[in-house]
């Protein structure tokens, strides 16, 4: 190998008690696509945060082509530039705005005019053709904004491109073109690029190495041509985990549909639709961008007006709110976890029970030490430390908050749980514990789960039945085992084979 | 997840996490403050002295308290706190014939009225906060004028126990209702549902908005405590002077504002414990009185507490960066 464009040693951070890195080394290849893989919490965005001078950490050094870099202060986001976990889209800002802020060509005065065409052909690039320079960036779903999050990372043409599970909101098609312009921007600028991604079929679709980490430090780096799958998962949690299998249904056939929807619709959205689960049936809604699927969802808990009915055991209820939607039974979690998801500057605790202050206060006055035992408990039951209950979730790695956001809806203990992205940037040992805690509320107490989701491996190991969608309209409904990923993604990128229903949208 | 170690949090620790640590210095330099100037400052720990200290703090804090529960909540602040308290210097002193009880409850009706519509503006019909405020300021102000026709209204009586009296030499009645009503407050804030859907709410509005919270009732109810401290402030003013006019509260928004971003309440909301409102009031009630007794003009007081606001805000936004 020779000289890396950007060599690490003895990375070392610690928050108050939590070691994040302990001693971390990494050597980047010039114009290679570097994978980074680990457990939630493993130290993977606190490594890259300190690479690019957002982390000060406490101890180690860092080269960025061949010169010492000062630790903790930006680098000149020409020689690297990073893509956050978290979104930093400023909502009230134009998506041009929103791509240029803090780029280093704008001077004192901004002048839009210079930029637009750059701008434009970048975010062509990444699939945002149909996006106006000009659009409010808070008007866009969440899977846009992190597109013009990767286009402000490539505009920079920056030398060394950081990107932190960037399509953890991304459908496989917008995915595809992101791959696309990153393989792009390694052949024919010679770019190092380094990705984050719990969906290990990226890793080895997309990279040329793999570093891994667990617990702040370094186990392996290798070529990604000599890795398996089973290998990987193994340096990541120590242990082999088995995907791919079809779960067991705990659907409760012959019994009443625990949800009935009757000519269900928004319209613009989706079109009329009829749809019957049973208890303890796991169900994935799956549709592209603009399919409806997700917007279908997030009517059930009142999100959107839409007309028809709702049945839940039998009996209609129209939840018109969220509240309504909670006190019928039926729980949400957001796919946007730091906006709407969880109370990041809130503690752990709190976050867990804030869905159900009536059930742990009893005429007004919370009752501490029920509040204690509600939290701890479904902490037990997501796999959070319970030791970090009382400290803030904005300490815990993103996937960790992702486990926060599913057990305070959890808390609810809902007939019904809707699930928009349920594990978005969680890793797959957790992830697997969490299909296992909604399997058992699955099964003991009938719990009937609706998620839409992204990630085609996600709707192919969690779900019982899978609903595809195309532009508004359902494309298949039908069991998993009757399933298989071709199947999906032909449903959802053509549509059902006969032409004619696809005007209803 | 991944097994990252924990210290054990001590309780000293838990004083000086980055979230507290502002409130925990304002605590100790308002002891040290108060230590000293007893020890350096002739007649600073008299009686007299001590009473002045406590009248100002008691005032301004009460209406901080009220102020603190808009804050907490996530909107900012409420600019109508003077003119609410001016009103209502007015109302107590007209209704102060009906004797101090009745008289003070007037005064908090017509806070809790004014709170309320305020709270349905913001809460309900979502309007900007800080316009809202000032608009409600100014009609408050307007009727205040109205009522009064302008003019100064005196107390009939002589100087009653609510105005001047004391439980001890040196502790007017008026910081026991202080004391009472921060007590009072940190326990409902803490203790209660409401206290937490309040302070969740102020941490993040989307995401109680989504987990269901009874957040447009939790706005209202903050303007309404708003509204009854400002009003309590006005009443205990006018039964200090035996008077009640215009004048009342001129500069109790900032000094109520300046009071509780001292004392480590966060300007966007979530975080500060009521208690940290009285530690503000009363270190800058100190500060204050010892500029005063070293006869320093009016002017400098000003810039002092200017200036302590801007060190604590800056302080605020530098450990905000620092927890990062
Ligand atoms: N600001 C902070 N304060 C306290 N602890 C923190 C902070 N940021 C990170 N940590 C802790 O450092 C550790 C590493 O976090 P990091 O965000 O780097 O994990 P990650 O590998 O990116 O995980 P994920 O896959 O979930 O995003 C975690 O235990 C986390 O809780
Ligand atoms: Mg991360």
């Amino acid at each position: 190998m020779s000289a890396p464009i950007l060599s690490a040693r003895g990375l070392k951070k610690s928050y108050g008690g939590v070691r994040a890195l302990r001693g971390m080394d990494i050597d980047l290849a010039e114009g290679e696509i570097h994978g980074l893989c680990g457990e939630n919490g493993a130290g993977k965005s606190t490594l890259v945060k300190i690479l690019g001078g957002f982390v000060m950490p406490d101890e180690g050094e860092l080269g960025i082509g061949g010169m010492r870099v000062t630790l903790g202060t930006p680098v000149d986001p020409a020689l690297l530039s990073i893509v956050h976990q978290e979104l930093s889209i400023i909502p009230h800002l134009s998506v041009l705005d929103n791509v240029m802020l803090g780029a280093r060509e704008v001077g004192a005065l901004y002048r839009r005019g210079p930029f637009r065409a750059h701008v434009r052909e970048v975010l062509d690039s990444v699939g945002l053709a149909h996006v106006p320079l000009d659009a409010l960036a808070d008007t866009l779903p969440l899977a846009e904004r992190q597109l013009i999050e990767i286009a402000r990372g490539i505009a920079r043409g920056a030398r060394v491109l950081l990107l932190d599970e960037p399509t953890a909101t991304l459908s496989d098609g917008e995915i595809e073109k992101v791959f696309a312009v990153l393989r792009r921007l390694k052949a024919e600028k010679g770019t190092t690029i380094v990705i984050i991604s719990h969906r290990l079929n990226e890793i080895f679709a997309l990279t040329d190495r793999v570093t891994v980490l667990r617990s702040g430090q370094h186990v392996m780096t290798a070529n990604t041509a000599d890795l398996t799958n089973a290998r990987l998962v193994e340096a990541m949690i120590g242990h082999e985990i088995h995907t791919g299998e079809i779960a067991p249904s705990h659907a409760r056939n012959g019994v009443s549909p625990r949800l009935s929807l009757r000519g269900w619709t928004l319209p613009g959205r989706f079109a009329p639709l009829d749809l019957d689960v049973q208890p303890g049936q796991i169900v994935s809604l799956v549709g592209q961008l603009g399919s409806g699927a997700d917007t279908l969802l997030e009517s059930l808990v009142g999100l959107h007006p839409a007309r028809g009915t709702l049945s839940l055991d039998g009996a209609a209820s129209t939840p018109r709110t969220v509240a309504e939607a909670y006190a019928a039974g039926i729980a949400y979690v957001s796919e946007d976890r730091a906006k709407r998801g969880v109370f990041l500057e809130a503690p752990i605790g709190t976050n867990l029970v804030s869905q159900i202050l009536g059930r742990v206060s009893r005429r007004g006055w919370m009752m501490p030490a029920t509040v204690r035992a509600r939290a701890a408990e479904l902490a037990r039951g997501f796999a959070l430390d319970p030791a970090r209950l009382p400290h803030d979730v904005s300490t815990l790695s993103g996937g960790n908050q992702q486990k926060v956001s599913l057990g305070k809806a959890a808390a609810l203990g809902p007939r019904l749980l809707a699930l928009n992205e349920p594990t978005r940037g969680v890793d797959i040992g957790a992830r697997a514990e969490i299909y296992d805690q909604l399997r058992s509320l699955a099964k003991a107490e009938g719990l009937t789960i609706l998620f839409y989701s992204t990630d085609l491996e996600e709707v192919l190991d969690a779900s019982d039945r899978i609903v595809t969608f195309y532009r508004g309209t359902r494309v298949r409904d039908a069991l998993r085992p009757d399933m298989d990923a071709d199947a999906i993604l032909h449903d959802i990128l053509h549509g059902p084979d006969t032409p004619d229903t696809e005007a209803a949208a | 997840m991944s097994t990252a170690t924990l210290a054990p949090s001590s309780r000293l620790s838990g004083l000086f996490a980055p979230a507290r640590v502002q409130a925990t210095v304002i605590q100790i330099a308002t002891v040290v403050m108060f230590l000293l100037a007893c020890v350096s400052i002739d007649n600073f720990a008299s009686a007299a002295n001590l009473s002045s200290i406590l009248y100002a703090a008691s005032t301004v804090g009460i209406a901080a308290v009220g102020l603190a529960s808009v804050t907490i909540s996530g909107n900012l602040f409420a600019l109508s706190l003077g003119a609410t308290a001016a009103f209502s210097s007015i109302v107590f002193i007209m209704a102060s014939g009906l004797g101090v009880w009745p008289a003070l409850a007037a005064s908090l009706l017509l806070g809790v009225a004014f709170g309320a519509l305020q709270g349905l503006v913001v809460g309900w019909l979502r309007c900007n906060a800080i316009i809202s405020t000032i608009a409600a300021g100014s009609l408050i102000a307007g009727l205040a004028t109205w009522v009064s026709d302008g003019r100064t209204v005196l107390a009939e009586g002589g100087p009653t126990w609510l105005g001047s009296g004391t439980i001890v030499p040196g502790v007017p009645w008026q910081a026991v209702l202080f004391a009472a009503i921060v007590i009072v407050g940190e326990v409902l804030m803490q203790r209660t549902r409401a206290g937490w859907e309040l302070r969740l709410r102020g941490t993040n509005p989307d995401a109680a908005e989504l987990a269901g919270l009874r957040v447009t009732r939790m706005v209202i109810l903050s303007y309404v405590l708003a509204g009854a401290g400002a009003a309590i402030a006005g009443a205990l003013i006018a039964a200090q002077s035996g008077t009640g006019n215009l004048r009342v509260g001129a500069d109790l928004d900032f000094s109520a504002i300046a009071a509780m971003l001292v004392g480590g309440i966060a300007i966007g909301g979530g975080r500060g414990r009521i208690i940290d409102v009285a530690s503000g009031t009363l270190f800058l009630a100190v500060l204050t009185n010892i500029l005063l007794v070293n006869n320093f003009a009016y002017e400098v007081q000003l810039m002092v507490k200017g200036l302590a606001v801007l060190v604590a805000v800056t302080a605020g936004a530098l450990l905000a960066r620092k927890s990062r």
